[in-house]
Formats: C-alpha cells, structure tokens, sequence
C-alpha cells in the first residue's frame, strides 16, 4: 500500500498522521450535521482523527453502526432484534 | 390446554422484552482473507481469545485455533462453502462451550449440543467450557467402586472401577461398540450418567446404537453426542471434549458418570486433517507434534473425585480400532499409555465363535482390582491366569495326541470356562448371576457336562436357583460377597440340581430330539 492513502476498513494499520478510517453504516442517509456528530464521537472514544466514509445498508432498519479497524460499534435496531431474538431463545432453553 | 399454555408463554415473552435494555454493542470483527476445506484465515479480530467461538456474517461458526502474528487462523463448525473472502467475522467473547445439565439426558445432540433428534430444544442447567483443566491431585482419590459392565469376562478378570479409564481396542468388526453399549445397558439400576459421543461414524451406525438403546430403555439416563463422518472435522474434534464437559457437570455434583469414545481413532484422523489445514508440520503418520497431549488432556478428565468434593466420579470408556490387529500402531500406543488398562478383542476369537472376543493374555486393568467386588474375587481369583495358560495349552496341544491327565484335565476345564465367558450382545448380566455361573465352572461342577450343553445347563440352574433357593441371589447381590452361609446354600442347590434336575432335563431333550 503505498503511503498515505486511506486503508481499507478492517485494516489495522493506522495512517503515518494518526488518521484512521471509519466505515459508517446507516438505514437512512445522514446530513452533514449527523456525519459531524458521528466522527466527532468516534473520536472522542478512539482518541485518534477518524476519516468517515458513508454508506447506507438499508437491511440495518434503523440506528448507525460504526467500524474502525477489529473494532465494530453496533448501534442499529437489526443488531438489537438479533440480541433480543438470542436473549429470548436462551430464556427458553434454560432448566 | 393449549390457551392456558400460549399465555404462559406470552406472559414471558412480554417479561423478558420488558427487561431487556438495548445497548450499543461493540465486538471484535476481523474479515476473511482465505477460505477453504474447513479453514478459515481472518485479519483483524485482534482482541481474540484463543479456542474463542466465532460468528461468521453469514451465521456460520468457527473456532479460533491459531493465533498467529497478522492473522488469525479459525476451523469452522459448519458449511465452509457460505464464507467467502471479505467477510466479516465477529468474535463472541465466550470459549467454545456445551450446554450441561439433567436436560439432556435422553437427547441426541451435536457437538455444540444442538438437538438432532426433532425433540425440541435442549433445556439447559448452564455451559460449561468444552476445554478444562483436569481434577488436580489432591482433588482426587483412588478408584475403589467398580463399575459393573454387566460382561462377565470383563467384570471377572478385567474389572472397572469408577473413575477409572479402560480402553476398548481391537479391529473393526470385533464388537466393540457393542461392548460399550452393554456397559451402558447394566447402567440402569446403578445411577450412572452415561454419555456415548460418536465421533466419525457413518450415520446408520449411530441410529443402530440409538434404538438399541430407547429399545433397553437406556436413553432415560443417557447423552448420545453426534460428529458424524459427514460432519465438518472441527466438530469431530471438539465432540468428545463437549461429551466430557456434560460427563463431569454430573461428576462435579457427586454424581457418577460414563464416558465412551467411539472411537478416538477416527478423532485422531480428524484433529491430523485440521492440523495439516492449519500448516502445523506433521510428524509421525502425519499426526502433528501435540496428537498425544490431544488424547491425554481428555481422558485425564475423567477420575473419582475427594468425598470433599462430593466424591463424584467420571469413567472413560475410550475406543480405539486397529488396522489388522496392530496395537503398536502410533495412536493406539499412544491410548494404550495414557489408559489405566485395556480389553484387547480379537477377530479370530470373534471368528471362532467366542463373543466377546477377549484376548486374555493381552487385556488388563492396572487398576481395577482394587475396585472388583469381593464376591466377584472370591470366585475368580485365578480366572485370568488360569485361561492365559489354556490358551497356551491348547496352542501346543493341537500337535499332539497322547496327554498326561492333569493337562488334559486343565484343558478341559478350560474350554469349559471359555464357553461360560461367552455371552449374547446387549444382555448385560447382575453380579450375582455371574457369581454363581465362575462358581459352577471353577469348582468343576461342570466337569462332566458334555461342552456343547454347558450354556444350557447354566441357564437351567440358574432358573432352578431363582425358583427354589432365591436367598443366595440375593445375598450376593446385597452384601457383594459371598458369605459362608450363601456358598453352603448355593452347593447345596447345585447338589440338588445335578441330582435331580439336570438328568431329567437330559433325557427329555434326548426323547425330543429322537
């Protein structure tokens, strides 16, 4: 990889500036403002400049869901049914 | 009635949704560089715990076995052809578990303890690591209970304990899974947990054992744990550690328990192919370098546990097959040093007709005498050595004719206990029956019972001795010894059966017959 250019999410390597790479999913688009928020708080929690890159998965129903580098914050309604749907199943199997 | 019931449930739904709070979920993602034959390679996951379950995006599980430097090398527990490069793969934080309990008693299950047998979920008590530690030494106390197979050439002169690991080697064909399952079946009044984990076996064999066992009514108080040979080779790997996990649940609480590994030989073959994927280099037969700790680690797990700690016990009952009969193979050597003893079967015996098929000379217990019944050791004390040297005997003897009486006579006491050793699969047999049969044999009351009727006259006294003198059974079976008073009123049966019932019997027969 030649130096300086923004890595692949997933790839741990941070950028000789400190910056790394954020893929941020959403269910619907976000305005400017949102995007703003979003990084500043990816920052605030990483300690390093966060560069986002956008996309929108509309499978996620609802709510964002962040990936930096091996770290994946899941803030999305489709994550929270899934944790749900495993809570209920394991109150059932339980003696 | 069924509203009542959907109410219950809906009750609980509402319940467990009322207490559920939602939170962001921050996990571990890695993402697939390689795929293929039941291996996965993942970058990232940087925070992974060695044997760690993960979730593929596609829903498939796997297991981080190597961690390596930029890469994390996982076997995967299902169908590989779902991953492919570039996914994503989320760490779950929890070591490879099994669920435990009373629950799944009864149930056939998966490695990971999912049900296959369409009987609804599996209730669990908990999980339970499906790696642990062994019970360190001072957990520990001798093996000093034994564990009644039900066989009465291995309860008298190759006996079990409880906690005790005896390994069933022998070629294919030589019976022994049925060997295995004969001990569970004898498990039934003596409250022992048994878990039988099939490990790369063809299906129709695993059903086949199955319905022997829902037929003897055995699956109320046993684990069936399933890797079939269809089964990906991680599953295979971990099967025989998650039945271990669900065994020692019921050690833990003082109970007693049963293990069998059927067979450890095909687990072998399975953890070579996983090692051989991962790049481990191979050594002997190809095996990697850890294939020994890979078999000690888990049968170390089973042990009588201190009366502090509830004095549970868990025995292991592992299979091994040989090719041709070689036991000095690389794995059989390997579980022959690792088990406190082993039965030998041999074809040839099986050929000829002496099922079970028990090479004398070759089987041993290292330490179940300790755990023999006294009133199986007053009867067969010298059993085993005296059938070693007929064995030996008789080889010679077939070259020649003209013998003094003493030989002639030990040869023919010793066909004589050949022929009582015998016995039909899954027909497992109280300790006091056997009792009574090695006393009948040893004593040379059969002696002069022509060799070919010897099976019938054992189960016509012993028929006899139930109807007329039912106080010696007993009195084996409640004190585990044969007492002065039980061996006089068992001598005397034998005199009144040979006198009366037996010539009777005799003749009738040789009417019917011409």
């Amino acid at each position: 990889m030649a130096e300086g250019t923004a890595g692949k999410p997933g790839e741990t390597a941070k950028e000789p500036s400190g910056r790394q790479v954020a893929l941020v999913k959403s269910a619907v688009p976000l305005d400017t403002k949102q995007r703003a928020m979003i990084l500043e708080r990816l920052r605030t929690r990483f300690g390093v400049q966060v560069e986002g890159q956008f996309e929108m998965d509309p499978t996620l129903l609802g709510g964002v869901q962040a990936r930096i580098g091996d770290q994946l914050i899941d803030d999305t309604v489709a994550c929270k049914l899934e944790v749900l749907r495993d809570v209920l199943i394991k109150s059932g199997e339980a003696e | 009635m069924p509203d009542r019931k959907s109410g219950q449930i809906l009750d609980r739904f509402e319940q467990e949704i009322g207490a559920f709070e939602p939170q962001a979920r921050a996990v571990d993602v890695g993402t697939v560089i390689e795929v293929g034959d039941g291996v996965a390679s993942i970058s990232g996951l940087s925070n992974v715990m060695y044997n760690e379950m993960l979730k593929f995006s596609s829903g498939v599980r796997g297991i981080a076995l190597s961690l390596e430097h930029d890469a994390v090398k996982a076997v995967i527990l299902g169908d590989y052809a779902r991953i492919a490069e570039g996914d994503a793969v989320f760490g779950t934080g929890f070591v490879a578990s099994a669920p435990v309990g009373k629950g799944l008693l009864g149930r056939v299950v998966d490695a990971l303890g999912r049900p296959l047998d369409g009987k609804g979920p599996v209730r669990r008590r908990g999980y339970s690591y499906v790696e642990q530690a062994a019970p360190s030494i001072t957990a520990r106390d001798a093996v000093s209970t034994p564990l009644h197979t039900g066989i009465l050439a291995i309860d008298a002169m190759v006996p079990i304990g409880r906690g005790q690991r005896e390994l069933i080697i022998g070629d294919r064909q030589t019976g022994k899974t049925a060997l295995a399952v004969d001990t569970i079946l004898s498990q039934r009044e003596a409250d022992v947990v048994c878990v039988y984990v099939a490990i790369g076996q063809k299906l129709s064999s695993v059903a086949q054992v199955v319905q022997t066992l829902e037929e003897h009514a055995a699956m109320d108080y046993t684990i069936v744990v399933v890797a079939a040979a269809s089964d990906p080779a991680a599953l295979q790997y971990i099967a025989p550690y998650a039945g271990c996990a669900m065994a020692e649940h019921f050690m833990e609480k003082g109970q007693h328990s049963l293990v069998i590994y059927d067979d450890l030989t095909k687990h072998a073959w399975a953890y070579r192919q996983l090692s051989l994927l991962l790049r481990r280099p191979p050594g002997r037969e190809a095996y990697p370098g850890d294939i020994f700790y890979l078999h000690s680690r888990l049968l170390e797990r089973a042990g009588q546990l201190s009366a502090e700690l509830g004095g549970g016990s868990l025995t292991a009952l592992p299979i091994i097959e040989t090719q041709l009969g070689d036991i000095s193979a690389y794995v059989p050597t390997n579980v022959i040093s690792i088990t406190d003893g082993q039965v030998y079967l041999e074809a040839d015996l099986f050929h000829s007709g002496i099922r079970p098929a028990l090479n004398v000379g070759l089987s041993v217990s290292r330490v179940g005498g300790a755990a023999q019944t006294k009133a199986m050791r007053q009867v067969a004390g010298r059993m085993r050595l005296d059938l070693a040297q007929y064995r030996e005997l008789a080889a010679f003897a077939q070259f020649g004719s003209d013998l003094d009486v003493s030989t002639q006579a030990m040869l023919d006491r010793g066909r004589r206990t050949t022929e009582i050793l015998k016995q039909s699969p899954y027909a497992p047999r109280p300790l006091e029956e056997q009792v009574m049969s090695i006393y009948l044999v040893t004593r040379g009351y059969l002696d002069d019972v022509p060799l070919e009727r010897i099976k019938e006259c054992e189960t016509a006294f012993h028929r006899y001795a139930e109807r007329t003198h039912p106080g010696v059974g007993q009195s084996i079976a409640r004190e585990k010894q044969l007492s002065p008073d039980a061996e006089a009123q068992l001598k005397a049966a034998i005199k009144e059966f040979k006198e009366r019932v037996w010539p009777a019997l005799g003749r009738s027969e040789g009417i019917s017959v011409a």
